[in-house]
């Protein structure tokens, strides 16, 4: 019998990593929290708002993202966008991930 | 006030104060966001998305939500451990002949007494380490950079294996102790070991033995005591270690023996001044308490010698 909770467990951690280069590669355009959740969603990818909305707080900390605080429809929103410096390193990514999939690709084939 | 309201302010609670309205003001655009999205009515449901309010809180912040961490988790219990067990056992001795001086009448009290000090001791000492590793935990240094260079490892700093010992240093530093704590009572046996009457103070032991039978038994101390250093630095039961152990245990235990059975431990005026003060099982139970001291200290010495023995028969053979 699989054990569903140490299934979840590594399901979480697998995802984990691939929230952050989900997040900068759908932020080419600005996004405020609720519209990137829905377009990562709409993609296939559901992440937990827990997890998402501090996320962005912390690449901005980490300077790979920009916000601002726009006010539109009546209510404030916090828009978030790829900084320079994000730009930089999301090819880089890209390349460590193809990599990392045509390698597991192979293992798990 | 609404439930979005109070779940946006469970969250601020949380928060530092520099961030607060910040993110208070993003979680709620977020939460408003996603209700216009799945319906007024679905406010209950949204927010269990959310989640636990502190929970979120500390995603953002990442606060640390625990006194030490891995970093200093084992420095802080090496400390504890080599502290403790060095205060609480000195502590426990230390008090032990302070009340006794003080009044040596209530052994049961005195050992509570100093068991019970010797207690806070402890718990002193481990709230104060605790509190200083806490401090060094959220200063964020490390235990490297206190420690000065940060090297990057390599198979060279491997420790070498320690020498394969059979004598701990703590149980090596233990005999020590004893030793040393026997020692002192005699020699303080004057002050410690006495009563009180109207003339002064009259020592337990019979002023007689201090001619010839006090000075052996210095001189059978300080040879214990030079055996529980070659313990330490040997660390291990060699034949020539575990001989001289046979030796010295046989003489201790040939000393006691003839000092019980034919001298006069307690001085007579002590009895009679005893006799004065208190009531008849007093006496008994001094003459009592020092039998049994006898018997346990030569249960000790005979230990010593099998234990020796059997050790020495298991020596590791040298390659």
């Amino acid at each position: 019998m699989v054990n569903t909770e140490s299934l979840e467990n590594v399901v979480l951690e697998l995802r984990r990593g691939v929230i952050v280069l989900a997040a900068l590669s759908q932020l080419g355009s600005e996004e405020y929290g609720y519209s990137l959740l829905k377009k990562l969603a709409d993609l296939g990818l559901d992440v937990d708002q827990g997890t998402l909305y501090p996320l962005l707080r912390r690449l901005e900390a980490q300077g790979l993202l920009e916000s601002v605080w726009k006010l539109e429809e009546s209510r404030p929103r916090r828009y978030y966008v790829i900084s320079a410096e994000g730009k930089k390193l999301l090819p880089k990514l890209k390349k460590e991930w193809a990599g990392i999939v045509s390698v597991m690709d192979k293992m798990l084939a | 006030m609404s439930l979005v309201d109070r779940y946006v302010a469970e969250v601020g609670r949380h928060l530092p104060g520099e961030q607060r309205a910040d993110i208070e003001a993003e979680i709620r655009s977020n939460l408003e966001d996603m209700i216009e999205d799945s319906g007024e009515d679905k406010v209950v449901s949204v927010l269990k998305k959310f989640g636990d309010p502190e929970l979120l809180a500390r995603k953002y912040t990442q606060k640390k939500n625990y006194l030490i961490g891995r970093h200093w988790y084992e420095v802080y219990m090496e400390v504890l451990e080599r502290v403790l067990s060095v205060a609480l056992p000195v502590s426990l001795i230390v008090w032990f002949f302070i009340k006794f001086a003080e009044d040596s009448d209530n052994l049961t009290r005195i050992l509570i007494q100093s068991a019970s000090t010797t207690f806070n001791i402890g718990i002193h000492i481990w709230f104060w380490i605790t509190v200083v590793f806490v401090f060094l935990e959220h200063s964020n240094a490390t235990p490297i950079e206190l420690g000065g260079e940060a090297r990057e490892w390599s198979p060279d700093l491997l420790p070498q294996l320690p020498k394969p010992r059979q004598i701990s240093i703590s149980e090596g530093i233990t005999d020590v102790i004893l030793t040393l704590g026997g020692i002192g009572l005699v020699a303080f046996s004057s002050s410690l070991l006495r009563v009180e009457d109207g003339n002064g103070a009259i020592p337990l032991l019979h002023p007689d033995l201090w001619k010839v039978w006090l000075p052996i038994f210095f001189g059978l101390a300080g040879l214990t005591l030079l055996h529980d250093l070659f313990k330490i630095k040997i660390g291990n039961w060699t034949p020539a270690l575990t001989a001289t152990n046979i030796l010295l245990s046989l003489a201790s235990i040939g000393y006691l023996l003839a000092l019980v059975f034919t001298q006069d431990i307690v001085n007579p005026a002590f009895m009679s001044a005893l006799k004065n003060e208190t009531p008849a099982q007093m006496q008994q139970s001094v003459t009592w308490t020092i039998w049994i001291s006898v018997a346990i200290i030569i249960g000790c010495y005979l230990w010593s010698i099998v234990n020796s023995i059997i050790m020495a028969k298991r020596l590791p053979v040298k390659k």
